[in-house]
């Protein structure tokens, strides 16, 4: 196909010039790097660096702080510090069934023979050791990474889920 | 197609698609992600057990932001400077360098820009320690830094803050509450102080400013202070620098120190502790008087003349402010004897209707009389 | 590269219904399929099957056109990422900005693309009128798509003028105060317009939310419609135009004489059978043209390449401004409107009235009246007309500066306040330069027109000078004017 008015291409052999399928392809190369490209880094600016939501980093205090034996609730924050013998963990107070914050742990009563938590909002029951003991939650609660922060206070890392043997031994 | 066009489409995809390498490599290329790298480095020579090293080396570069309460600071400071909080630091050069724990202010709550200044969102360095255009607030240099705590804490006597109670004494002892209004307590000669540390951020321009009005304020009737030692005039600065617009919520939700007033009402009932005369040194320059006073006495009259600031409204022999008359010849004026000097420095409005010279009530009657021999002696 | 096994892959996907229910007919590689998909396919029956070589050639429309939508298209993508990580609350767009350029991966290149392709837009749509005018491609039938574009252009400004506040730093903030302003100045209805630009008596909350929402969504969509109409009736008039010995075999012109003659060698389709009404089909010599694909359709993709590749490069290498957070204590001396606003402004300076209303009012009216006054047949499609066209546009152009410097010069010399502080705003609205620049313009164009007995002529004067004393305000207002609006030289 040509121009209108444009002279006619030579007829010869392009010999020792760029073939046109040479250039076409790596002028379509080109193009398609130059618009998938960025099509792909505006997926990546639409994920944000930063979010105002708070830090997942969460400084709860120093381990005199917390007497041994006890599950303190932090509301706020939307955790469990447990302290028992062996040292620290941190358990999500985030129900897994549809995120609403569970009760406090009470002592064991008629129905249920371990401390257990209570999700006011559909009655999922939760040990202390996360598992589920009734209700419509699908799995156990979360544990976050415990730390001890260099100036000596305890760090919780909800963005680090672990296993619930993991435990911070002070 | 011609060969023409396949050529520039050619070349144009191949430019666009370098184009757009370049914008990766930029947006990727970041500078605290150097510094980041550097950090773990260094973490990783300092950790002692498994599980720390396994923490250092499962680091990776990510955004640190502290959301300070009460305001809508969002403090990045910490991306670079992430061993403020790790006592293994102390040693460390900047950025990671540890910063001592002030007491009642975490980090995590407070962030570092309410007291250091920067640019809390920005994440270059540049930019983060805000000497750059646009941004009014660059980080304040760290003789001036107690200004930053006057911001939030209004009392007279800051125990962390020396510099600047001393600038607030000051301030009063001086007598620039003559000319000058800090919260509605103060004279109108001069502009209104109350927010003046978020007009004029430059420490160096109040140093200039004291020891030259005119030269930063053309037109000023504000007497030259070059006269008071340069660690006063600091400690005046960071006062200065104190006067700005609290972050909102951070103040309302600390309790104030102390009442909302730091400066002493120029009323006779108050009273600017008196200083002994050993304790000051006298700087005013004042030419010596023909007529002979006793020399201890001329002394004692001159420190009271510098103590109370006679010289910011008062000229004599050149030196001195033009707000009030100048008294280079008081001696020589009829009508004034000592009992109508005595009378006029305890209220002046009474003894010259109109003036707006401050009372000096706090003084003895000696005193009184001390400086009244004096202004009979200038001629 | 296609070996057997990926080949095998490909042939099956294209063969498979799922695949032929949308793409009907294969790739088209004669000349016929070709035709038959600009038809076909939504997208590019926009445009014609085939396009006549003159509205193919560079020099003729500079594809300023083309390359205005191109910006609007690049700005659309980009402005539309950017609605992610910005909130319209004074509390919070600053701060949005600064999160853009520090903490969104590539926030600061979209929004540098943003910035540059918006200037850029505003820059060339005005570029492209001017190439519509001279090549007096108003003429009938294609005065409504004038107007049309005369309101585009309105809405570009509007587009940007909304735009600006968004950052709610000092140039956003002062610049649309120093704009609403300008709009208040209209006799009656001029302070309730800028009531209800600002939602309030100043710019705050109301102001940025009322901007957002005209500059996201109301305006973006009135320029969509306007846009596709625009589009339309160029096709409907008969393509871009052309100079008419530039197809002596051209047969008719539409509705002309009301009857449709089919060229040689053309392919109909039968539409419709109604009574008596006439086709607006134009209709060429079928072969001066040339076929859509590939000329038009390649020529159209490297122009977007060309276009997206320039707004990249300055979005890399040039960062829009963002000055300190908006301080309505602390206006900046002097306030500046937005450029493409600092001529008004400048002749704002002189009187309020002419320069806030009248200039603004007849420069638009007297664009959109142009086809209706320019009643000519003849020199359609040909740069400037004639040589003499030519001329006179050159001088127009040239004879403004001085006649505009000469006029401020005598103004800050011996302007009228000066030696008359009394004088009513009446006469002082009569003799400035504002005033005495628009009527020595139109007086001008008026001798022109009557010497050459050519309204086209007179027109072409008149738009030159404009352009001239327009662009030359705009110069001055943006780098000869300082504190208080003095003259300050620059260097």
């Amino acid at each position: 196909m040509q121009r209108a008015g444009s002279p006619p291409e030579s007829t010869g052999p392009d010999q020792g010039r760029v073939s046109r399928r040479a250039l076409l392809g790596t002028g379509w190369c080109g193009f398609l790097l130059s618009i998938v490209g960025p099509a792909v880094a505006n997926i990546r600016f639409l994920f944000p660096n930063v979010v105002y939501e708070g830090p997942t980093l969460l400084k709860v205090g120093r381990p005199e702080d917390y007497a041994p034996g006890t599950i303190m609730v932090l509301e706020e924050q939307r955790l469990f510090i447990i302290r028992d013998p062996e040292g620290f963990r941190a358990l999500s107070a985030i129900c897994t069934h549809l995120r609403c914050t569970t009760g406090p742990f009470v002592q064991p009563n008629a129905q249920w023979k371990e401390s257990h938590s209570r999700c006011p909002c559909h009655g999922s029951v939760f040990a202390k050791d996360g598992r589920v003991l009734q209700g419509p939650a699908p799995r156990p609660l979360d544990f976050y990474r415990v730390s001890l922060a260099p100036d000596g206070r305890l760090i919780v890392d909800t963005a680090a889920i672990v296993a619930k043997g993991d435990v911070l031994k002070v | 197609m011609s060969r023409r066009w396949l050529w520039v489409f050619t070349l144009l995809g191949v430019l666009n698609g370098i184009l757009f390498l370049v914008a990766l490599w930029r947006d990727y290329d970041r500078e605290w992600k150097r510094y980041q790298t550097a950090f773990f480095a260094l973490e990783g020579r300092k950790a002692r057990t498994a599980r720390e090293e396994e923490a250092v080396k499962a680091r990776r570069h990510e955004f640190i932001q502290v959301a300070v309460a009460g305001s809508t600071r969002m403090d990045r400071c910490m991306m670079c400077h992430l061993g403020v909080e790790d006592p293994r630091f102390a040693d460390a050069p900047q950025p990671f360098r540890t910063h001592p724990e002030i007491p009642k202010h975490p980090f995590e709550r407070f962030g570092c820009t309410v007291c250091h200044g920067g640019q809390d969102m920005a994440t270059t360095t540049q930019d983060a320690h805000g000497r750059v255009p646009f941004w009014e607030e660059p980080l304040l240099p760290a003789e001036y830094r107690q200004a930053t705590c006057g911001g939030c804490h209004f009392g007279a006597d800051l125990p962390g803050a020396p510099l600047l109670s001393r600038g607030r004494q000051l301030y009063a002892q001086r007598g620039c509450v003559a000319c000058h209004r800090i919260r509605g307590v103060g004279g109108a000669l001069g502009p209104d102080l109350t927010f003046v540390g978020s007009r004029k951020r430059d420490p160096a321009w109040h140093l200039r400013h004291f020891k030259e009005p005119q030269a930063t304020s053309p037109g000023s009737t504000m007497p030259p202070f070059k006269h008071l030692p340069e660690e006063e005039l600091k400690a005046l600065t960071v006062y200065m620098l104190s006067l700005r617009e609290a972050p909102q919520a951070l103040a309302a939700s600390t309790p104030l120190l102390a009442s909302i007033a730091p400066v002493a009402a120029p009323s006779p009932r108050t009273a600017v502790p008196p200083r002994a005369a050993a304790k000051e040194t006298v700087t005013a320059r004042v030419p010596s008087s023909p007529r002979p006073v006793s020399s201890d006495r001329l002394s004692r009259a001159k420190v009271l003349y510098a103590e109370k600031s006679c010289v910011a409204c008062h000229a004599i022999g050149g030196v001195g402010g033009k707000v009030g008359p100048d008294l280079t010849a008081e001696g020589g004026k009829t009508g004034r004897d000592l009992e109508w000097h005595v009378r006029h420095f305890r209220t002046p409005a009474a003894v010259v209707p109109g003036s707006i010279m401050p009372p000096l009530a706090d003084l003895s009657e000696d005193d009184l009389k001390t400086l009244a021999a004096y202004m009979l002696s200038l001629k | 590269m296609r070996n057997g096994w990926t080949s095998g892959i490909l042939d099956r996907v294209t063969a498979s219904q799922p695949w032929k229910s949308v793409f009907r007919h294969g790739y088209p590689a004669t000349e016929l399929d070709r035709m038959a998909t600009m038809f076909t396919n939504f997208f590019l029956h926009l445009l014609p099957a085939k396009v006549h070589p003159n509205s193919l050639r560079l020099t003729y429309t500079w594809a300023l056109g083309m390359v205005t939508f191109y910006l609007t298209a690049i700005l659309f993508v980009t402005g539309f990422l950017l609605m992610f990580f910005y909130i319209p609350a004074t509390d919070w767009a600053y701060r949005n900005m600064k999160d853009l350029q520090f903490a969104v991966s590539f926030g600061l290149l979209l929004r540098n693309m943003h910035r540059w392709a918006a200037h850029g837009m505003v820059a060339l749509v005005f570029l492209h009128m001017c190439r519509v005018f001279y090549t007096a491609s108003y003429r009938p039938p294609r005065e409504f798509n004038w107007v049309l574009g005369v309101l585009l252009w309105l809405l570009t400004l509007g587009l940007s003028f909304t735009g600006y506040l968004l950052p709610w730093d000092q140039l956003a903030f002062w610049a649309i105060t120093v704009g609403t302003s300008i709009a208040s100045y209209p006799p009656w209805i001029g302070e309730t317009l800028r009531v209800l630009m600002l939602g309030g008596q100043q710019v705050g909350q109301g102001a940025l939310l009322r901007f957002y929402v005209l500059h996201v969504a109301i305006l973006p969509a009135v320029l969509g419609v306007l846009v596709a109409i625009h589009f339309w009736r160029v096709r409907k008039d008969g393509g871009l135009s052309r100079p008419e010995g530039a197809s002596p075999a051209a047969v008719s012109s539409p509705g002309a004489e009301g009857r449709f003659v089919p060229g040689p060698q053309k392919t109909y389709a039968l539409m419709e059978v109604v009574q008596g009404t006439t086709p607006m089909a134009t209709t060429q010599a079928p072969e001066e043209e040339v076929p859509t694909w590939p000329q038009l359709l390649f020529r159209l993709l490297v122009l977007f390449q060309l276009v997206l590749g320039v707004i990249v490069l300055l979005g890399i290498f040039f960062d829009a401004p963002l000055e300190e957070l908006a301080n309505p204590t602390h206006p900046p001396n002097p306030a500046k409107a937005p450029w493409y606003f600092l001529g008004l402004q400048e002749l704002v300076s002189y009187s309020a009235l002419v320069g806030g209303v009248v200039v603004p009012g007849l420069l638009v009216l007297g664009l959109m009246s142009i086809p209706y006054v320019d009643r000519a047949v003849k020199g359609e499609g040909i740069w400037f007309t004639s040589a003499q066209g030519k001329r006179i546009a050159l001088w127009s152009f040239l004879g403004t500066i001085p006649f505009t410097l000469g006029l401020l010069y005598l103004n800050t010399r011996f302007g009228l306040r000066r030696f008359f502080p009394d004088a009513t705003q009446g006469v002082v609205d009569l003799l400035n330069p504002a005033t005495l620049l628009l009527v020595g313009i139109a007086a001008f164009s008026i001798i022109v027109g009557r010497c050459t007995h050519s309204r086209r002529m007179a027109a072409i004067a008149l738009f030159s000078s404009y352009v001239s004393g327009y662009v030359l305000l705009m110069v001055i207002g943006t780098f000869f004017r300082g504190p208080n609006w003095d003259w300050v030289w620059p260097w």
